[in-house]
């Protein structure tokens, strides 16, 4: 066992601990993510992005966005800018960023046709958008300009996953497939094309150690584990229910998917088996984020339903 | 119940000519207000076209938007609009920006067009929905739709009918759906249909066939317009059992005349080759010909279906319906074909057919046959096609009539087959291993594509089966050969229909479904009720019909019925099948068929493969038997066919064979006359009459060359072979 972890629960003892109120008509939270200091957590939706406390999931600040539709939320390396990837269905896509903490509009990037699902973060001064039009973006922020349109998704994208020492940004989609891009020559270097429904969401393992890992969930029921540099799927798992959001414990130890049960599982991505299956929310579980340091994972859902689960380990 | 303010405005609608008034608050069909997803608004979708094959409905989808079959799935359905993408197209926040309203009333560009009204019923309805938190939630589930009328006459071409729905609901409630009924013309030319009145125009005369759809409901309408304007008068028409009785009812209705009863020789003709597949010999038609009384015709049929012949030409019809060929082989003997397989299967079959076993008997036997192919037949009945799924089909194509293919990607749109009809069934052969040997495996399985679960196996239309048993076939067999079964007696008779009439009472005849009601219903039944009840005999039912009134009826039509092609007011003429007319052009010109290696002499009928060498099947548009024999794709012909004929060396190589017919007469110096009357009774079955006579006589007569004799005897020969009189049975 890692020194540096304490566990405060047993395996046998997760639980959920705290939850948002929530309405029977509220819109399902798509995207969370941990501010850095671990202290709150944003949410989105189509009732615009909000921050709340964490622990206590007590709704905070609203930020107001132009989208009516929210996808992706994601802080940027340093912390200080907040951005939220949403747009107009079948109109617009749009990327609008926030200072952080005070919530600032600072900037609109839209050059997209339909919403953008995912977005990440390649440095301090861009950023990447992927759309249901099926292009993926790269943005400058500085200038708020456009700088490569990558194309080769037959159909919506739906994820973004940057892998910063290579260069390289995965994308995933509807089309099934993911897609591995040079971001220096915007080439497409890898086709992968295991997955037989659409795909979900990616997630990079944490930790330095080895070839880079992404986790990737999606309708067919498997979370596949993929070595980008190479071009190759390296294992599978198939759950019993259609996995929405992936993420990674810290340190790479066990992958976490939210599924369209409710339930919260933890994956093992040697044995690639399910080592824990826990109930989080009532109804779809769209979105999760796990917190850096405490063990818990933030579960959003259907009705605006927003739970804070503990999985397992905190950090000292 | 409806609550006495919805009767009113039921009442008030159907009082002003509008139909299809809602029960509770305007839409929905709850008595709170609260719109039904299931009940209320899939119907919408419907009505609006989004859930058809060429919009959302399709297999894949469009623009990204996939939804069931015209709603068959309606929990799929409530999944892609309101959970898939991260719920993008219900906006709960603002209902009024939601995508699914936005994209049909076309605020916003849709590919489809406009499909609701901003502002009316069925957009306001989906607002309602979506303002009310979007849910699933159901009081109720839909029991029966009613629909009237179900049958209407209208006097006159032109003439209007309102149509009407009510669906009946699991809580006791009922409602007029009329205004959210989908009804479809099968012929839109006869038939016109104002969506938003829901009246039928009826635009020609004819009996027409109109489809009414709610929700996963369908039901036929059959409208008619008699085909002439004055009532035919029925009463002389021999009515020998109830096939006249419900053929001339119908008539009477059609204000269709019969054409007259046809003469011994073409009775003899048309009888003979339908239960035998061959031409009666020149002495059997001059002994019919002699014989006198009223019951021959009954003594022919009864000689006839206890003939080896008979036992020889229905083993073909039936090995055409179980597509028996040899195996084609899979993996290391991949294209070597199997024949000894093939030729117990069809030994087998040739048995049961001799000795009269009940077509239940068959059915059961081959759906729970395994054991060694090469010494078992009907356990080639797993080697026919390849995999469960295809199996599923084949079985329910042969033995039910019904196509439950289309059932593999979606719920059955016409017909009453679900996915886990098909993929139940389909789970049920899975066990089956279909080498060699055939047996039962202890496991084996098919993956249900919406579930992505193992499919559970199950009896069609009925129940699941228990997980702990392993071969359900058994239980497939005693549902399937069950008297009450509505499907086994009524495919099968209808198929013996056919052969004898020339047209399904349900066509084609491997697609019973809801929406495609047989001509004469009370018919179909009538013959089912009676197949069972004497034993599933074929030869029964084939008896019966042949002693019909209906069977005797002229191949020529009158000026009055000419129009008609599905009543049977005069018989259908048919094309002599491949394997008849090859044996009929043989037994004519007296010059044996060769077919690969078989002996010399072998009949075309008894073959066991398909694919035996032969130049005159080819031509005349064989079925491989690979894939079914009923498909029009099954069997080739036409054009070519009558190209080979006209031209070819089918007919032109052997006219004249030595010790063939002709050569024969010839030598024996038999009078032109002779020779023209002998290969009018070998290939026509009957007498030249007396135009003929004279004109042949004129052709062959004294003034021509002695030289040129036998060559215009040739061009005789060559000519009734190409007749249409020759290579059709009329």
């Amino acid at each position: 066992m890692n020194a540096r972890f304490i566990f405060f629960t047993s395996i046998g003892l997760s639980l959920c601990v705290a939850a948002s109120p929530a309405g029977a008509g509220d819109p399902p939270i798509t995207s969370l993510a941990f501010a850095p200091d671990g202290k709150s957590i944003a949410a989105c939706s189509q009732s615009g992005l909000r921050i709340y406390s964490w622990p206590g999931l007590k709704p905070g600040k609203k930020l107001e966005t132009i989208a009516l539709n929210l996808h992706d939320v994601a802080f940027s390396p340093s912390g200080d800018r907040l951005a939220v990837g949403g747009g107009i269905p079948a109109d617009e896509g749009t990327v609008e960023i926030f200072s952080w903490p005070g919530g600032k509009p600072l900037q609109v990037l839209n050059d997209q046709k339909d919403s953008v699902m995912g977005i990440a973060w390649l440095s301090e001064s861009s950023i990447a958008s992927a759309s249901l039009d099926h292009s993926v973006v790269l943005w400058d922020t500085g200038t708020g300009s456009p700088v490569k349109r990558l194309k080769g998704h037959s159909r919506g994208v739906s994820s973004l996953c940057f892998l910063a020492k290579k260069k390289l940004l995965v994308s995933a989609g509807i089309d099934q497939s993911l897609r591995v891009w040079n971001l220096e020559t915007g080439k497409l270097v890898h086709s992968l094309d295991n997955h037989t429904l659409p795909v979900h969401d990616l997630a990079l393992r944490p930790g330095a150690g080895g070839l880079p890992m992404v986790a990737s969930v999606s309708d067919d029921r498997t979370v596949r584990l993929w070595q980008p540099t190479i071009g190759r799927m390296v294992r599978f798992v198939r759950l019993n229910t259609r996995p929405l959001d992936v993420g990674w414990l810290p340190g790479g130890s066990r992958i976490v998917v939210t599924c369209s049960d409710g339930h919260l599982r933890l994956v093992d991505p040697v044995e690639v088996k399910v080592t824990k299956d826990l109930p989080a929310v009532e109804g779809w579980a769209y979105s999760l984020a796990v917190h850096p340091s405490d063990g818990s994972v933030v579960v959003g859902g259907s009705a605006g339903r927003l739970r804070r689960v503990i999985v397992g380990a905190a950090r000292r | 119940m409806k609550t006495g303010w919805s009767v009113l405005l039921a009442l008030t609608l159907t009082a002003l000519g509008c139909p299809g008034g809602f029960a509770g608050e305007a839409g929905s069909s709850s008595p709170a207000g609260r719109v039904d997803f299931s009940n209320d608004l899939i119907p919408v979708f419907t009505k609006a076209g989004c859930n058809a094959a060429s919009c959302h409905g399709a297999a894949i989808g469009r623009g990204g938007l996939k939804l069931s079959l015209y709603g068959g799935n309606p929990a799929a359905d409530y999944e892609a609009i309101v959970r898939q993408v991260e719920g993008r197209r219900v906006n709960l926040a603002r209902p009024e920006e939601s995508l699914i309203v936005l994209k049909p009333t076309k605020q916003i560009a849709h590919r489809g067009g406009r499909r609701l009204v901003d502002g009316k019923e069925g957009a306001e309805l989906l607002l309602r929905w979506i303002r009310q938190g979007a849910e699933n939630v159901s009081s109720r589930s839909l029991k029966r739709v009613e629909v009237a009328p179900r049958k209407h006459v209208a006097e006159k071409p032109g003439s209007s009918i309102q149509l009407r729905a009510t669906a009946y609901f699991s809580d006791g409630s009922s409602q007029d759906v009329t205004r959210w009924t989908v009804f479809t013309a099968e012929d839109p030319s006869a038939v016109k249909i104002d969506s938003e009145s829901a009246a039928a125009k009826l635009l020609r005369r004819g009996r027409q066939v109109v489809i009414a759809r709610y929700l996963d409901r369908v039901v036929p309408i059959e409208l008619i317009v008699p085909l002439s304007g004055s009532k035919p008068d029925l009463a002389a028409e021999p009515r020998r059992g109830f096939i006249d009785r419900e053929l001339l009812d119908s008539l009477s209705i059609l204000r269709l005349s019969p054409s007259p009863l046809v003469d011994d020789a073409t009775f003899l003709r048309r009888v003979t080759l339908d239960l035998s597949g061959r031409l009666p010999t020149m002495a059997a038609v001059r002994a019919f010909l002699a014989e006198p009384g009223p019951k021959k015709r009954q003594v022919v049929i009864d000689r006839l279906l206890a003939s080896e012949e008979f036992s020889e030409y229905w083993t073909l019809q039936l090995a055409k319906l179980l597509r028996i060929h040899p195996d084609q082989g899979e993996g290391e003997i991949a294209g070597t074909r199997d024949k000894q397989g093939a030729l117990k299967y069809h030994q087998w079959l040739h048995r049961q057919v001799r000795d009269n076993v009940g077509y239940d008997r068959l059915a059961r036997s081959v759906i729970l046959a395994t054991g060694d192919s090469h010494e078992v037949g009907p356990a080639n009945f797993y080697r026919t096609v390849k995999g469960p799924r295809k199996q599923a089909e084949f079985m329910s194509e042969v033995f039910m009539g019904s196509r439950l293919r289309c059932a593999n990607c979606h719920n059955h749109p016409l017909d009453r087959w679900t996915q886990d009809d098909y993929h139940g069934l389909a789970a049920i052969f899975a066990r089956i291993e279909g080498g060699q040997v055939v047996k039962v495996k202890a496991s084996g399985e098919v993956i249900h594509p919406r579930t992505l679960e193992k499919a559970l196996q199950r009896i069609p239309g009925e129940d699941f089966l228990g997980a702990d048993i392993v071969d359900g076939r058994g239980r497939l067999a005693s549902w399937l050969t069950d008297p009450a079964n509505p499907y086994f007696s009524r495919a099968i008779v209808n198929r013996l229909w056919k052969a004898m009439m020339g047209r399904g009472l349900v066509e084609p005849v491997d697609d019973f479904r809801a929406t495609n009601p047989p001509t004469h219903p009370a018919l179909l039944a009538g013959l089912a009720d009676d197949f069972v009840k004497n034993g599933y005999d074929l030869r029964h039912t084939l008896r019966l019909i042949a002693l019909s009134a209906a069977y005797s009826r002229s191949s020529k039509a009158t000026e009055e019925n000419k129009a008609d092609g599905s009543f049977y007011s005069h018989a259908i003429r048919q094309s002599l099948g491949p394997e008849v007319l090859a044996d009929a052009i043989s037994d004519v010109l007296g010059v044996a068929g060769r077919y690969g290696e078989e002996p010399k002499g072998t009949r075309a009928v008894t073959l066991v493969d398909p694919k035996t060498r032969s130049v005159a099947l080819d031509i005349l548009g064989r079925c491989s038997r690979e894939e079914s024999c009923e498909s029009p794709a099954g069997s080739t012909g036409g054009l070519q066919r009558k190209l080979h004929l006209f031209n070819g060396a089918l007919l032109n190589a052997r006219i004249g064979a030595p010790g063939g017919r002709l050569d024969k007469m010839i030598t024996a110096g038999e009078s032109p006359l002779s020779i023209v009357e002998q290969f009018y009774l070998a290939a026509l079955g009957r007498y030249p009459g007396d135009a003929e006579r004279l004109f042949w006589k004129e052709q062959l007569g004294e003034n021509v060359p002695a030289g040129r004799q036998r060559e215009l005897l040739e061009d005789f020969v060559w000519s009734l072979l190409v007749c249409n009189e020759f290579v059709s049975n009329h």
